[in-house]
């Protein structure tokens, strides 16, 4: 459970950490579409070094994203894999039925990888740099629009916010009831994959337990407080959108510039 | 069982990012069927101290050694079972660790994880509710449904049911009532005396140091800053400032009186019997 990197947040003072959430959350959305309209070497290597460089100025050391990647590295490989066999063109080296190794499929193998990697690379950046409840509100402002058909929105970032709230508490719990267990005898990861399931059980039971208690207890407290869905809300943590947002969204329009022409004249 | 702790350092190293050591240099023993309370301020490192005698914390220097097993940074499974059956530990809201639809099922989790026969159990069983006092109707009855109390004795039968030379605990009576927590105690040193358990036992009170305890570490900062009997701690004034220890309420009356009089009393009692009978005899009363 600690080595999942992503939907981390490491406190930090880096350019990166300072940018409003709105935009980081709308860059890395629109940047990971980007990334599907790819056409060419010199594209993927730009974006590939940018990718990089964003990554570097988080202060956040490479190692860290490298493992990040690690716990997904066989969906990826499994989707590198197919894409590799499944693309015929160019030079082919290897031929047997539905399988084919061509020089086009190595390629778009590699783009795939790499396209993979950036996407979870940028989102890591994203919830590195920003604490949870930012990109909460980053999420609801975004969200808001919806409002107009109905949809909760209010509601639905009340309970996306009280969800991140308690993900370290229940990290500190598993490991706690974790802790207990095995001091009673319990050995985890052992076994064929019916019994390790099995054994998750006196692990989640008493995590279940204990959250169900809280979400009455928190239930309550919205109760006694007062708290009324539907009612027009302020806000306690304002966002505020800086030049820096500014000059980034500039990016975004010369990337996508830059995209839309190699693609239409490349 | 002998628990030696040598020159021990350990930190909780998480991931990618290298922690810095929560214990350091480390050195104590602690005898065979003694009883011992761990002090200090919270983040002190005696919840990790705990962890040490098990194996659920590994020393990054120096060794622990619980009986005839030593651990070092590595220790092998066989090792950590065996201190794991050797050792019962209740950590800090034992009740969180409760699971199965039966208290008889979760009595018998442990046990049954240290391969033990289901008719040895059943004895077993029998004999730990009678030693917690959990009558022989609640076996049957989710561990959920259950009071507070009663969970907590419950989770700490549970740790006896694997019959634990040496009982560790994490501050067991926190967040009871104090009619439910007398009760712990009281059953807890129970179990120490008859079953001549080693214990070991984090608290906050002072008066529980008094009455159940031989001999107290007092930690802070990672470190064991003293190790003596529970008498010299409490005529340690010095070491009680420093590391803002609180004193027993006979001792901390017996200040208030000495202060009210402006006369200092040699000899600083511990319990209120003790005090009573000293403030007769000097003529206070
Ligand atoms: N599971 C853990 N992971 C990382 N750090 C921890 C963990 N448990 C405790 N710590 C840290 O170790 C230090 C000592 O904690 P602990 O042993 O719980 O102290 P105490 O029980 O005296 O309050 C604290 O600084 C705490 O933040
Ligand atoms: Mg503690």
């Amino acid at each position: 459970m600690n080595r999942l990197i992503i939907g981390r947040y490491f406190p930090g003072s880096s350019l990166i950490h300072q940018l409003d959430p709105r935009f980081k959350l709308i860059f890395v959305l629109y940047f990971i579409g980007l990334l599907f309209f790819l056409d060419g070497m010199i594209l993927q290597g730009v974006f590939f070094t940018l990718t990089l460089v964003i990554m570097l100025s988080t202060g956040v050391s490479l190692k860290t994203y490298v493992r990040g990647v690690r716990p997904l590295i066989w969906l990826i490989l499994f989707a590198t894999v197919l894409r590799i066999i499944t693309t015929r063109g160019g030079e082919i080296y290897y031929e047997a039925g539905f399988f084919t190794l061509s020089e086009f499929g190595l390629l778009s193998g590699a783009y795939t990888f790499l396209r993979f990697v950036e996407m979870i690379f940028i989102s890591t950046v994203l919830t590195l740099t920003t604490k949870p409840i930012d990109l909460t509100d980053a999420i609801y402002f975004l969200l808001k629009p919806l409002r107009y058909l109905y949809v909760p929105v209010e509601e639905l970032s009340l309970m996306l916010s009280i969800a991140l709230r308690f993900i370290p508490n229940l990290l500190d719990e598993t490991e706690k009831v974790m802790n207990a267990q095995k001091a009673r005898g319990m050995v985890f990861g052992e076994g064929n994959l019916l019994e390790q399931m099995k054994a998750l059980t006196p692990l989640v039971l008493p995590l279940f337990a204990h959250s169900l208690k809280r979400a009455e207890d928190m239930a309550d407290v919205l109760e006694v407080k007062g708290y009324k869905s539907g009612a027009k809300r302020t806000h306690y943590r304002a966002l505020t959108w800086q030049v820096k947002d500014t000059l980034g969204v500039g990016l975004l329009v010369v990337l996508t510039v830059v995209v839309m022409t190699i693609n239409v004249f490349g | 069982m002998h628990i030696t702790f040598n020159r021990v350092s350990a930190n909780y190293q998480l991931g990618p990012i290298k922690r810095a050591d929560i214990l350091t240099d480390l050195s104590a023993e602690v005898t065979p069927g003694s009883f011992t309370a761990v002090v200090g301020p919270t983040g002190a490192g005696k919840s990790s101290l705990l962890k040490l005698i098990n194996g659920l914390l590994l020393p990054s220097v120096g060794e622990v050694s619980v009986g005839e097993v030593v651990f070092t940074a590595k220790a092998s499974k066989q090792a950590l079972k065996q201190v794991r059956k050797r050792v019962g530990m209740a950590f800090q809201f034992p009740e969180h660790q409760l699971f199965a639809e039966t208290v008889y099922e979760d009595l018998a989790f442990g046990p049954r994880n240290f391969n033990i026969s289901d008719s040895e159990i059943d004895t077993t069983i029998k004999h730990v509710c009678q030693l917690t006092g959990i009558d022989q109707s609640l076996l049957e009855r989710s561990p959920f449904s259950l009071s507070g109390g009663q969970q907590r004795r419950v989770a700490i039968a549970g740790i006896l049911a694997t019959k634990p030379d040496i009982l560790v605990l994490d501050e067991p009576a926190a967040g009871l009532d104090p009619v439910a927590k007398k009760q712990i105690l009281e059953m807890l040193s129970h179990l120490h005396k008859t079953e001549k358990l080693t214990t070991l036992m984090v608290t906050h009170d002072m008066d529980d140091v008094v009455h159940y305890a031989d001999d107290v570490i007092v930690m802070a900062e990672g470190q064991i800053k003293a190790h003596l009997d529970v008498r010299s701690l409490f005529s340690d004034q010095a070491l009680l400032e420093r590391y803002q220890l609180d004193v027993p309420t006979a001792l901390s009356l017996q200040q208030q009186l000495e202060q009210a009089k402006g006369e200092q009393l040699n000899h600083r009692s511990l319990t209120l019997t003790e005090l009573a009978d000293y403030l007769i005899e000097e003529g206070w009363v």
